[in-house]
């Protein structure tokens, strides 16, 4: 599969525009992030050390149930209480910013709505309607006002006094709280924490190591969705280091793709084995920083993981082909391999073990038939290495389509045959 | 592409140079090689310059970055334009179509601008600083030019060859529409130089600009940043030049009012307690980062963040002391039948102005439908009084206004004028007048003193 233009994600028709800025929104909206006042980390030297919570620590955890329980035992008050009764148990707590930041990941689970007996601009409108005659008259009397507004509306005056700005958000009322465990809360808490940082980051490196061509599917329609652009480099086999900022960045350091940048990290945490990099301006000086996260921080991504499936015709191949063609080796790791604008991640890596040469391999399966279109157009204009499609009969590709592309091309139903693409594979390999 | 011809697109932001010689790309202003995507790119702004720059050395190019054409936009009213928006239009276009015009508030910088759409016939993005601006100018050019007028911002996302912008939302979407207008207008454009929205600018590719402002000084001295982005100031006319017979016959008066004995005993020990803390921490507050510095040191003990309380109580007594509200209700009482505005420093002020007197109040949290009903009305006069804090400061017309009463606010001279600008609009006859009500002996004295240092308080 592959990624056409990286850069641009951007659809000029007006439907289309409609359409990402829905999936944006969206995707923003599950991401919960803190911000940058509430990020505890300590310094050293130019390095910025993020003060992740071990989520085994007793005095974390009980924090945490702490906030917890508040939220938990919160429905029907208001988010000003809500908030300064959080702030309480901050104030109390020796890493009151840490408490913060927990309720600030726990704020944003939460549904607040307005509660009044009658539509507090409607009472308001009354109330500043009337005052206003009176005021005109040189009659004004507080008192009198709300009684009057609060005959109107057959209630009480103290109704009338509370539902003036019963909208504000400070006096909404939370409807629902969308539970969590303590674990949870926490590691969303240490993800929340490095975005945080990123969001004030001006450019980010990322090292890879063994990671399957899904993740890097994955990654790369993730760069594309949040419009970086992306440098590749692939230093030995098996390692591939993605450069990432935006086109802007070209000119001069910009955190104008800090968002993005952040955004981006969940996908990242999903990697067995990764070393982050990320240039920092930080403080209101916009000092140059380094913020350095790997693997090892034992960050947990919240965002669902479907670079790790793998279809059973693809597994179902693979063993088959291992099998019954001993002369090739089959990796699943393969490359990153530039295609005009974009990048291209083969499913297989086939290497004739006599004659030492490498043969690529992609399955067109479950594609959607326009991407497959594109993508086919793509390899016939740009691929260079030689290389070997097969392609579904389900798809119902024309063998026009087909016609003239730089590669061996087998039809499969089920599943390719493995002996047919030994076959075509040495055919790619010797022309 | 090499040898082919010379080729520009338009990416995110910027102009991507392709096709010519290397030797010709690296000449173009601007152009830098991007060695990411091996490709030359210049920043958006550049594109007239570029364009220029080939035409001026008979180099053919293809124009991929341009998404608009020329448009004529007939006004569909017979308004005459005051000869200072004659002059200041005829001004800016021969100064190439690009810079800024400076004029006092409540001078029509809106039909100036309708003027300069006219005159460029490009599709246009005017970019304004508040959700209520954009109803207004959309309502506006709507008047004028009738037909879709498109608007960003407030939840609504519709491109249009004439479109309203808030700030935010040019910015965020900049890469959507850098490309599709030919002329940008900037109103308050001193609000343009932040790091973020001079990027507006930076990633437009609008040969023609307008920068609106009547406040073009910034206590960062970013002003360096207008030449570079909009232009420079080609035409310049202040408050006292135009009054009379363009804006409102003005006055503005101080009143001081003195804490009560209570009050100013806790305004004193609140303000030596945190003083004392600064000094223990060698922190002072007008030093560069004092602010920044302060909040950090009180979040670290207990003894901090009782400082940062007493600081925030002594702060709460110096903008909202009895005398205030006492002095607030005698002026209201003495401009009784008049429209009055009223300005604090804080949301919590206005809450309980609004209460306390029961007059309609007006925040960032007000909803836009309640907004547009409580100014229609305070144009007709179902409301004579409108309390607010900061988001009338600018630019959203309230021209029945005639007394302004500044409660509380900040010490810079933008803030000021731009309040003084909302009752200056002509109404009648009105003879409008501002009043600033100073706590005597607390620091608001000086707070006043700073904000006063303009011609227009002369």
């Amino acid at each position: 599969m592959q990624i056409a233009d990286l850069r641009l994600g951007i659809r000029r028709s007006r439907h289309g525009i409609l359409l990402i800025l829905k999936s944006e929104i969206l995707d923003l909206k599950s991401q919960i992030m803190l911000t940058p006042a509430l990020v505890r980390l300590r310094s050293v030297k130019n390095r910025l050390v993020p003060q992740f919570l071990d989520a085994s620590l007793e005095s974390w955890r009980n924090l945490a149930d702490q906030m917890l329980d508040l939220f938990r035992e919160a429905n029907g008050r208001s988010y000003g209480e809500l908030e300064s009764d959080a702030e309480d148990i901050a104030s109390a707590h020796p890493a009151r910013i840490v408490a913060q930041g927990l309720a600030k990941v726990l704020e944003d689970r939460c549904e607040f709505e307005v509660v009044a007996g009658h539509p507090p601009e409607e009472i308001r409108e009354r109330v500043f309607l009337l005052a206003e005659q009176h005021r005109r008259n040189g009659t004004l009397e507080r008192a009198a006002v709300l009684q009057l507004v609060a005959t109107e509306l057959g209630c009480a005056v103290d109704a009338v006094e509370a539902g003036l700005f019963a909208d504000l958000k400070s006096e909404q009322r939370l409807k629902q709280f969308e539970d969590t465990t303590t674990t949870r809360l926490i590691e969303r808490y240490n993800v929340g924490l490095a975005q945080a940082i990123l969001l004030r980051a001006t450019s980010v490196s990322v090292t890879l190591r063994n990671e399957p061509p899904a993740r890097f599917r994955r990654l790369f329609r993730a760069i594309k969705f949040h419009r970086l652009v992306v440098e590749v480099e692939q230093p030995s086999p098996g390692i591939v280091v993605l450069r990432l900022d935006g086109p802007m960045s070209l000119f001069s350091a910009t955190q104008r793709y800090g968002l993005q940048l952040a955004n981006f990290l969940p996908h990242v945490l999903q990697s067995r084995q990764f070393d982050l990099r990320a240039e920092v301006l930080w403080g209101t000086q916009k000092k140059e920083k380094l913020l350095v996260l790997s693997n090892q921080d034992g960050l947990v991504s919240h965002v669902a993981d479907t670079a790790s499936y793998v279809p059973p015709e693809m597994q179902m191949f693979a063993d088959l082909f291992r099998k019954k063609c001993p002369e090739w080796t089959l990796e699943e790791e393969t490359e990153v391999l530039p295609l005009g604008r974009g990048f291209w991640v083969p499913d297989f890596r086939l290497t004739h073990r006599m004659l030492g040469g490498v043969v690529y391999m992609e399955m067109l399966g479950f594609w959607r038939r326009s991407s497959a279109e594109a993508h086919l157009r793509n390899l016939r204009k740009h691929a260079q290495t030689p290389f070997l499609l097969a392609v579904s009969d389900q798809l119902k590709i024309d063998e026009a389509e087909l016609e003239g592309m730089p590669a061996e091309i087998v039809r499969y139903r089920q599943m390719p045959l493995p002996d047919e693409v030994s076959r075509l594979a040495l055919a790619a390999l010797t022309q | 592409m090499e040898g082919t011809q010379i080729q520009l697109s338009y990416d995110g932001g910027s102009i991507v140079v392709e096709g010519g010689t290397e030797a010709v790309r690296e000449t173009l202003p601007g152009c830098v090689f991007d060695s990411r995507t091996q490709l030359h790119r210049a920043p958006a702004r550049q594109y007239r310059a570029i364009v220029e720059q080939l035409r001026r050395e008979r180099i053919d190019y293809t124009d991929k970055a341009r998404a608009y054409e020329p448009k004529a936009f007939p006004l569909k009213t017979d308004r005459l334009p005051f000869p200072h928006q004659s002059e200041g239009v005829d001004t800016w276009w021969r100064a190439g179509g690009s810079g800024l015009v400076v004029l006092p508030t409540g001078t029509g910088k809106t039909f100036l601008a309708m003027l300069a759409i006219t005159k460029v016939g490009r599709p246009a993005l005017v970019v304004t600083p508040t959700i209520d601006l954009i109803n207004q100018w959309h309502r506006e050019l709507n008047e004028h030019f009738g037909g879709d007028i498109g608007m960003l911002g407030g939840g609504a996302y519709d491109l249009q060859p004439i479109t309203v912008s808030t700030y935010d939302s040019a910015y965020m979407h900049v890469e959507r529409w850098g490309n599709r207008y030919g002329l940008l207008i900037c109103d308050e454009c001193h609000h343009l130089p932040g790091p973020s929205y001079q990027m507006i600018a930076t990633m437009s590719i609008a040969p023609f600009r307008l920068g609106l402002t009547a406040t073009p000084e910034r206590a960062d001295g970013l002003e360096s940043v207008y030449e570079e982005l909009l232009g420079p100031i080609v035409y310049r006319r202040e408050i006292h030049q135009l009054a009379g017979e363009f804006l409102a016959e003005y006055r503005t008066v101080r009143v001081y009012v003195d804490l009560t004995a209570e009050e100013q005993q806790s305004y004193q020990t609140h303000r030596d307690k945190y003083r004392q803390f600064l000094s223990r921490s060698g922190i002072s507050l007008g030093g560069p980062n004092g602010w920044q510095r302060f909040v950090v040191e009180a979040s670290r003990s207990a003894e901090g963040r009782a400082a940062y309380q007493a600081y925030r109580e002594q702060k709460r007594l110096e903008r909202a002391p009895l005398a205030k509200l006492t002095k607030l209700a005698e002026l209201m009482e003495r401009h009784r039948g008049e429209r009055i505005l009223i300005f604090t420093a804080d949301n919590a002020t206005v809450y309980r102005i609004s209460r306390q007197f029961l007059v309609p109040a007006i925040t960032h949290q007000t909803k836009a439908k309640e907004r547009r009903r409580m100014l229609e009305r305070f144009h007709s006069g179902e409301y004579s009084i409108m309390v607010t804090s900061q988001v009338l400061n600018e630019g959203v017309d309230v021209p029945a206004a005639a007394v302004g009463i500044v409660l509380s606010g900040t010490g810079t001279t933008r803030e000021n004028v731009q309040r003084l600008g909302r009752i200056l609009r002509k109404f009648g006859d009105k003879q409008a007048l501002l009043y600033e009500v100073v706590a005597r002996g607390t620091a608001e004295e000086f707070t006043s003193e700073r904000r006063r240092q303009h011609t227009a308080f002369k």
